[in-house]
């Protein structure tokens, strides 16, 4: 099997270096016909004959709908076939032009849009870059909309958003690094770092594991992140994917790599490490106070939301003494008329209560409220009243899945919903002693987990104290003259000491 | 590969681990929380106890169950063959012990099982019942919710205006197992369907009943423990000496219109010992800040007020004097003045250790209060 795959990797190097070795003949109609193999079943593949006064004639190749319509009638037809320019690149008034001698150059070309100009009698074409698909205007990021951040979000060109994210950052230190993955898809990856902050072994690693990706085609961001982190095996984001390019600079300026992919409305951050995900860009606008109190519920309800489930299993299958008298005789009563153990029965909760979430998500916005209102009067009376789950487990499943959401991060928050099913089921099996187990479990994971080689539970193991003025709770900005040192940056000051306040 | 064998290995072997056996619902349970003890002409151990039901069908809130055998334990294993569910004494709000049967015997080692189970609950109040334990069921519980809670309520709240002590059974054993304290427990009456909290039970060195205090004796009995907690609530009767005027109508000899009520915090409190001429002298000094919170004569506070304040000066040392001749009288420590004469004389303390409520009968012991009265309220 395994000579198998071995051969026909051999016979496709093959393949390739053979269509290497073809290039543009002096003759159009060879040229045409060569094209015409190559986009054999491609409808919308226009070849256009041209034909100017001194009788040389030419071909405008391109495909229909990739284009820039009026820049082909206005820029390119009009001159050559009403004005009689010469058929040269310099005299086309196309802000980007180029010759080639390769059919492979024109072919792919054609497929990313450019217009190809091939000319009777000349062993060369030229390529006009005349893309133009159909656009997304920009939006308000929808995962993670803010009251007081920028309201601009990625879309799925890559060029736009290099240009929203030089808007916030126009420095001659930022640093772009293009890269193609995918055989098939050939798609533009951009690594972006600031490169007197970024270390520069990370650039290297990362670009290393990029050229080390062997698929067919990318087509989210999402799925660059499962070729580049560390561990296959955890429920954690190791990259934090953003649609925010606010968000990105700031992550920039931390000496983290952004990773930009054509067609994805998401950019890929990383290193991160676990507490970054419990940040947002709200918190630096905010007042600091209420900004730390913002950390500090977080944290809070990222334990309610592992724990909350497991706890009221344990609490009411082993360890009752820990209740008070009258909360343990109201729990009692509601769980007398349940016929299931807790266990089962947070189960039945809980995977409901996802099922609705996930029922919504792919729901349009109108239908999506229906799921709420049937969803909240199902669970909220009917199971009540039924005797299918008790009172007390319809409040336990409610504030954990509100804790939940309050995690910013969408990837974080999914990933905190998963981790609190097997710590339900080691509290079914052994109580308090289980949950404390689990907990451990789940500590061990966080620090030994890295990202890119960084621990991923900096700043709390290993201990870095001075990143603690924004990860606990947030100190005033002016606090915080130097850059985090989770992310390892080679500048460690930002710029300079800055004043205590505005007053002298 | 080798990996994941090993991980379902262990996670198989976890499944097998006795940690699963002891899982028990809190629905399938039998939570008592009232448990009373009692004991029977021939010397057996009768244990009552009620527990909440849960059932939505059941029409009783509370249900009770007896047994009688030669130890709690014994009875334990009785009372799970009544109940409906594995009975679970980790929730237990109020021991109630028998006034008959602490006449009888010691009751202290009979409650050995709860000190000896760590999940058996100590924080339970211990109290001491004047009358059947077999009334307990005859509570009428209409207007009152559950029998264990409405009864914790009852003790927590008479504490808090000084009508009795508040011992629990951890303290219990502490007052049992110390010999410079002699226990002092909450007692209770039920009379037909009701029941009340009548004052302070007193045991002397044997675990025996020996006294009871009424519920002012027991505020002074508080005071003597310089218990700070809540403010203490006395009455007093002023005498007819008092320069005040009494309204034309009412005869001055008239006990209600010379009656005054006042809540006591403790400011300063110390105890001055000395041994001398083979007998103890303890002096409470005592600096006490009073509320007047009832008078029902008229008086003058602006000019007078130093004359009410030496009444009730006075007053306050005869009653404690008298609380002090009785607890002597019935040879008992509940202030625990053992704890001064074996910090302060303890060569002595060394010799009369074993017999320190005797020795604290023949021991002079005086009060010195001192009150101050800082608010009056609205004054005629």
């Amino acid at each position: 099997m395994f000579f198998r795959v071995g051969k026909t990797k051999q016979r496709r190097q093959k393949q390739d270096v053979k269509s290497i070795e073809t290039s543009v003949s002096t003759k159009l109609a060879e040229n045409v016909e060569a094209l015409n193999q190559r986009f054999a079943s491609s409808p919308d593949l226009i070849i256009k004959e041209l034909q100017n006064s001194s009788g040389q004639k030419a071909a405008l190749v391109y495909l229909e709908n990739l284009v820039d319509k009026t820049a082909i009638n206005d820029q390119i037809l009009r001159p050559l076939m009403i004005e009689n320019t010469a058929f040269d690149p310099a005299s086309i008034p196309i802000h980007k032009t180029s010759t080639t001698r390769a059919m492979d150059q024109i072919e792919s070309s054609i497929f990313i849009g450019k217009s190809v100009l091939l000319v009777d009698g000349q062993p060369w074409a030229i390529i006009f870059n005349t893309q133009g698909w159909p656009q997304r205007s920009i939006k308000e990021p929808q995962i993670e909309s803010t009251l007081k951040g920028g309201h601009q979000g990625l879309v799925e060109t890559v060029g736009l958003n290099i240009a929203l994210i030089r808007r916030y950052l126009p420095h001659r230190e930022l640093m772009l690094t293009k890269t193609l993955v995918g055989e098939r898809s050939q798609t533009t990856v951009f690594l972006l770092y600031l490169r007197d902050i970024c270390q520069p072994e990370l650039v290297k690693e990362l670009e290393n594991r990029i050229d080390r990706i062997k698929i067919d085609a990318l087509i989210n961001a999402g799925e660059l992140e499962e070729y580049l982190e560390d561990h296959w095996f955890t429920v954690f984001p190791q990259f934090m994917q953003t649609e925010r390019p606010d968000t990105i600079v700031s992550q920039l300026l931390q000496g983290r790599i952004v990773l930009i992919v054509d067609n994805s409305p998401v950019a890929l951050v990383g290193p991160m490490n676990f507490t970054s995900f419990f940040q947002n860009v709200d918190d630096y606008s905010l007042r600091w106070i209420l900004a730390s109190f913002l950390r500090f519920m977080r944290f809070f309800a990222f334990l309610i939301a592992i724990s909350l489930p497991a706890f009221y299993i344990a609490t009411i299958s082993f360890n009752y003494e820990i209740l008070p008298i009258d909360l343990m005789i109201s729990i009692g009563m509601s769980r007398e008329r349940v016929p299931f153990p807790p266990l089962l029965e947070a189960f039945i909760m809980e995977v409901t209560i996802e099922m609705i979430r996930e029922a919504g998500v792919r729901l349009p916005s109108p239908i999506g409220q229906t799921i709420g209102v049937v969803g909240g009067i199902v669970i909220g009376q009917a199971a009540v009243q039924a005797g299918i789950v008790s009172n007390v487990m319809v409040i336990v499943v409610a504030l954990t899945a509100i804790s939940s959401y309050i995690i910013p991060n969408y990837d974080m928050a999914s990933a905190i919903r998963l981790i609190r099913f097997p710590l339900m089921i080691i509290a079914s099996m052994f109580g308090m002693v289980g949950i404390a187990i689990g907990m451990m479990i789940l500590s061990i994971h966080i620090v030994t987990t890295t990202s890119l080689g960084y621990p991923y539970g900096s700043p709390i193991a290993p201990i870095r104290l001075p990143d603690w003025k924004d990860t606990w709770y947030r100190l005033p900005l002016w606090k915080m003259d130097k850059r985090p040192i989770s992310a390892d940056p080679r500048q460690s000051m930002r710029q300079g000491h800055s004043r205590k306040s505005g007053k002298n | 590969m080798k990996r994941w064998c090993h991980a379902i290995l262990v996670c198989l072997s976890l499944l097998t681990l006795t940690g699963c056996g002891d899982q028990l619902y809190l629905e399938n349970a039998d939570i008592p929380l009232s448990v009373g003890l009692d004991m029977d002409d021939e010397g057996n151990i009768i244990v009552v106890y009620s527990s909440p039901v849960f059932h939505e069908e059941a029409s009783k809130k509370t249900h009770f169950e007896q047994s009688t055998a030669l130890s709690f334990r014994q009875n334990r294993k009785l009372l799970n063959s009544q109940s409906q569910g594995n009975v679970i004494a980790g929730k237990i709000q109020n021991l109630i012990i028998s006034k008959q049967m602490l006449k009888r015997i010691n009751a202290f080692p009979i409650l050995d099982v709860i000190f000896r189970d760590p999940k058996s609950e100590i924080n339970a109040r211990a109290l001491v019942v004047d009358g059947s334990l077999e009334d307990l069921q005859n509570i009428s519980m209409e207007d009152k919710g559950r029998l264990g809670i409405a009864i914790r309520d009852t003790i927590d709240a008479a504490h808090q205006v000084s009508s009795t002590v508040l011992t629990r059974v951890i303290d219990f054993r502490g007052q049992m197992l110390d010999n410079r304290v002699t226990p002092y427990l909450t007692e209770m009456r039920i009379r037909g369907q009701d029941y009340a909290i009548t004052g302070t039970a007193l045991l002397n060195k044997d675990g025996k009943y020996a006294t009871s205090l009424d519920q002012n004796e027991s505020s002074l009995l508080l005071l003597l423990q310089h218990q700070t907690e809540y403010p203490l609530q006395l009455p007093f009767t002023a005498p007819l000496q008092l320069p005040f005027t009494t309204p034309p109508n009412m005869a001055p000899s008239d006990p209600t219109m010379s009656q005054m009520n006042v809540s006591l915090t403790i400011n300063r409190y110390k105890i001055s010992s000395d041994y001398a001429q083979g007998r103890f002298h303890f002096e409470f000094q005592v600096d006490l800040t009073a509320n007047l919170s009832e008078r029902t004569f008229p008086f003058d506070m602006k000019t007078e007020r130093r004359k009410l304040e030496q009444v009730i000066e006075k007053q306050l040392q005869q009653k404690l004097e008298r609380l002090i001749a009785k607890i002597q009288h019935h040879r008992l420590d509940p202030m625990g003045l053992g704890r001064v004469a074996q910090a302060y004389h303890y060569p002595i303390w060394k010799q009369v250790q074993n017999n320190w409520p005797e020795t604290l009968a023949k021991a002079d012991i005086r009060v010195t209060p001192h009150v101050t009265i800082k608010s009056y309220g609205i004054t005629f």
